[in-house]
């Protein structure tokens, strides 16, 4: 049997993958990961200002999506779909085994977390389970941006 | 033409899978605030975080709570960590979907009930699915 006769370009360094010639005292490059330092900058002052920047926009939803009270609030006339607010520096958190910022979005109604959850005599509302929703859920693969 | 029907309800295969894995509640997991039972038997209760799910008719992606009520606090976490332990071995499968990914949201937390003689544990689960045959 005959052997196949490869024609081509035989200046590539592989014809098949048209990988061209390493020129005459080129060094290959490789990339290695430093997780350090990216871990440094995930748990960073800049990266906390992104994620308090979507935690105002996630209190900003929730307050949307919020029941609105018959009764007016409480006996400061507060009503609960006002007193969402975002703590800032609130410390890190493990995602997936690695630390990253934590920004809390919260409301301190005592209306807050049976109108959130449901009771029997509540309805579900989810307002903050949906604006978070919305913005990612911690998956790595999920959100507007792609990633959380 | 090919027809592709709807997808199938992935709180009925999160039952499914819940039952099968977790013998204790078997026959008491449900989707409705109003029966949960007054004498502080367990009761897991399965809801769809609105807005929190999409998909397209082949695969999707779900915000769920899994939430236990039992009679006091110790009973109702130990349960919902027992069903957080068998959830979070994926992959499930049931006759309709598989459940390729599991990942927890909220771990097991307190939440409001109105009745002071039974405690509710509630934890979040994001869960990535797919009909199955795909």
């Amino acid at each position: 049997m005959a052997r196949p006769v490869i024609s081509g370009n035989f200046d590539l360094e592989s014809p098949l993958t048209r990988v061209p010639p390493k020129r005459r005292g080129a060094k290959r490059v490789w990339y290695v990961p430093n997780h350090k330092s990216f871990g440094a900058f995930m748990r960073s002052e800049q990266m906390r200002s992104v994620t308090y920047e979507i935690s105002l926009d996630i209190a900003s939803l929730a307050k949307e999506l919020s029941p609105v009270s018959q009764r007016g609030g409480n006996q400061d006339g507060q009503r609960m779909r006002d007193q969402f607010r975002v703590v800032r520096n609130v410390g890190n958190m493990r995602v997936g085994g690695n630390w990253r910022v934590m920004v809390w979005v919260v409301n301190d109604a005592r209306s807050a977390a049976p109108n959130e959850f449901g009771t029997s005599k509540n309805k579900r509302h989810r307002m903050l389970g949906r604006a978070g929703a919305t913005f990612g859920d911690f998956k790595p693969d999920s959100g507007p941006g792609g990633t959380t | 033409m090919t027809t592709i029907q709807p997808f199938p309800s992935i709180e009925k295969a999160l039952k499914t899978v819940i039952e099968m894995s977790y013998p204790e509640a078997n026959g008491h997991v449900g989707g409705d605030l109003q029966t949960v039972p007054a004498d502080g038997s367990i009761y897991v209760w399965l809801g769809l975080v609105p807005g929190g799910g999409v998909n397209d008719q082949t695969s999707g992606q779900w915000t769920i709570d899994v939430d236990v009520f039992a009679r006091d606090y110790n009973s109702a976490m130990m349960h919902a960590s027992g069903i957080e332990a068998k959830l979070l071995a994926s992959p499930h499968r049931t006759d309709e979907i598989i459940i390729d990914s599991v990942f927890q949201n909220q771990s097991p937390t307190e939440r409001p009930w109105d009745d002071d003689s039974v405690y509710r544990v509630g934890a979040t689960y994001v869960l990535t699915a797919r009909r199955r045959g795909v």
